[in-house]
């Protein structure tokens, strides 16, 4: 059950959290796993790799800060597991990958379907992280869930705008930086789609937890 | 009425910046990524931006205190007023002629990003309303003073218009994140600056992308420039 039985989360609060924080952070290092395995397979795949340049080293090195900056994050969340008392952990979150990536995995046929899945992914951790600030009473663990929350959200924002471009059959202009002359007018906003994070695809804190 | 709200801004750091270094991948991927200390992106401060700040307007101050998160709230709400007028009047200068041919695509950002700002004073507005506070329709005059006005002052192109959306963003990212590393205590606003965050970080991306910086600088979100409730409102 997500949701704290709590009523101060803040600073100096008193917390009964509904799942242990060294379980939520082996959740989120679950789901750091499993991001890096899926950059890694989308790297692998044949749509991606016919892209050209722009579009392809564009791509490629959105992908190399993305997948370095979900090391550090599963790094920060196995550190965080153990301090709490927990165990590191080694695997990726399954149920993600079975319900979201290996069926969008199959269905892909474009770069376009590679990108949206990394995007979804990307909002899917999140999702969770923002959830779990809110989720934990380490006050340590409840920064990191913050600060990477923001973060996933960035390299969202940017496979998002790549993606839209290259739905739009556009991938000369998957450059960086963008060439704004030439882009669609309301493209830019499809990388902030909406004023407020939800959280409705956040995981539960539990399920990655090392059992 | 300049309204200060009372701060109870804590100093404990449990955040520290974490840069990222790429082991390869050239220029592109050097401009993409943000080297802490390396690159050509510069480090953000680690306090609240100041360029050559104009003085703050004399406190004619009728002190409220407000009591536990509405005091983050009164300063959110009116930190997102702030920004949202400060593109509405991007804006007004792009559609003027002011800053040469703005690409239609960012002036169409900004209108995007302005309509979000609007949300998020409304949401920290529902807040205090509903706490039997009145809703925040004024400024946070310290930034504005400091940062927004002059920065208004100096646009001139379209790359100017960039970096001082970015520099806004900035601050309302750093805000959120550091009120809710050491201020919020109730679920109902940590969950709101939990949702706002990634969102002007977000349009931090995106602005980056058009702008050429990198558009993910750290692997951790920092407090950078966040304002503080000592920020004179009004």
């Amino acid at each position: 059950v997500r949701g704290p039985t709590v009523t101060r989360p803040g600073p100096a609060a008193v917390l009964t959290a509904a799942v242990s924080d060294a379980a939520a952070a082996q959740t989120a290092a679950a789901l750091e796993h499993l991001v890096i395995a899926v950059y890694a397979e989308v790297a692998q795949l044949a749509a991606v790799g016919a892209l050209v340049s722009p579009a392809a080293a564009t791509l490629a090195a959105v992908m190399s800060v993305a997948v370095q900056q979900h090391a550090d994050h599963l790094a920060a969340f196995n550190a965080a597991a153990v301090r709490l008392g927990g165990k590191a952990q080694q695997t990726a979150d399954q149920a993600v990958a079975q319900s979201v990536v290996r069926p969008a995995l199959t269905a892909t046929t474009a770069a376009a379907d590679a990108v949206a899945l990394l995007a979804k992914i990307e909002q899917v951790a999140a999702e969770t992280y923002a959830a779990d600030v809110t989720a934990v009473a380490d006050a340590q663990l409840r920064a990191s869930f913050a600060g990477v929350a923001g973060v996933e959200c960035q390299h969202q924002a940017v496979l998002l705008v790549i993606g839209a471009l290259l739905e739009a059959n556009a991938p000369e202009l998957v450059s960086f930086p963008l060439d704004a002359v030439r882009l669609p007018v309301t493209l830019p906003g499809d990388g902030a789609p909406a004023p407020f994070l939800r959280t409705d695809q956040a995981r539960p804190a539990s399920e990655g937890a090392v059992r | 009425v300049t309204r200060r709200v009372s701060s109870r801004m804590g100093s404990e750091s449990v955040w520290t910046r974490r840069g990222v270094l790429l082991a390869g991948g050239g220029a592109l991927a050097s401009g993409l990524a943000a080297c802490t200390g390396g690159g050509g992106h510069p480090a953000p401060s680690t306090s609240a931006p100041a360029p050559t700040p104009a003085p703050p307007p004399a406190p004619t101050t009728t002190t409220t205190t407000l009591a536990g998160d509405l005091t983050v709230a009164t300063l959110a709400a009116s930190l997102e007023n702030t920004i949202a007028a400060a593109y509405a009047s991007a804006g007004d200068l792009v559609n003027g002629g002011k800053l040469g041919l703005v690409p239609a695509a960012i002036a169409s950002l900004v209108q995007t990003m302005q309509s979000h700002h609007r949300d998020h004073a409304t949401a920290w507005n529902a807040m205090l309303t509903a706490a039997g506070e009145q809703a925040v329709t004024g400024t946070d005059t310290t930034f504005s003073a400091a940062v927004v006005q002059p920065g208004l002052a100096a646009l001139r192109d379209t790359s100017g218009l960039l970096a001082l959306c970015q520099q806004m963003e900035r601050v309302a990212a750093g805000t959120y994140l550091d009120a809710m590393l050491h201020e919020l205590t109730t679920m109902d606003a940590t969950e709101t600056a939990a949702a706002i965050h990634p969102v002007e970080m977000q349009h931090l991306a995106v602005l980056a992308l058009l702008a050429g910086s990198p558009p993910a600088p750290d692997a951790f979100a920092t407090t950078a420039g966040a304002r503080t409730t000592v920020d004179q409102l009004g």
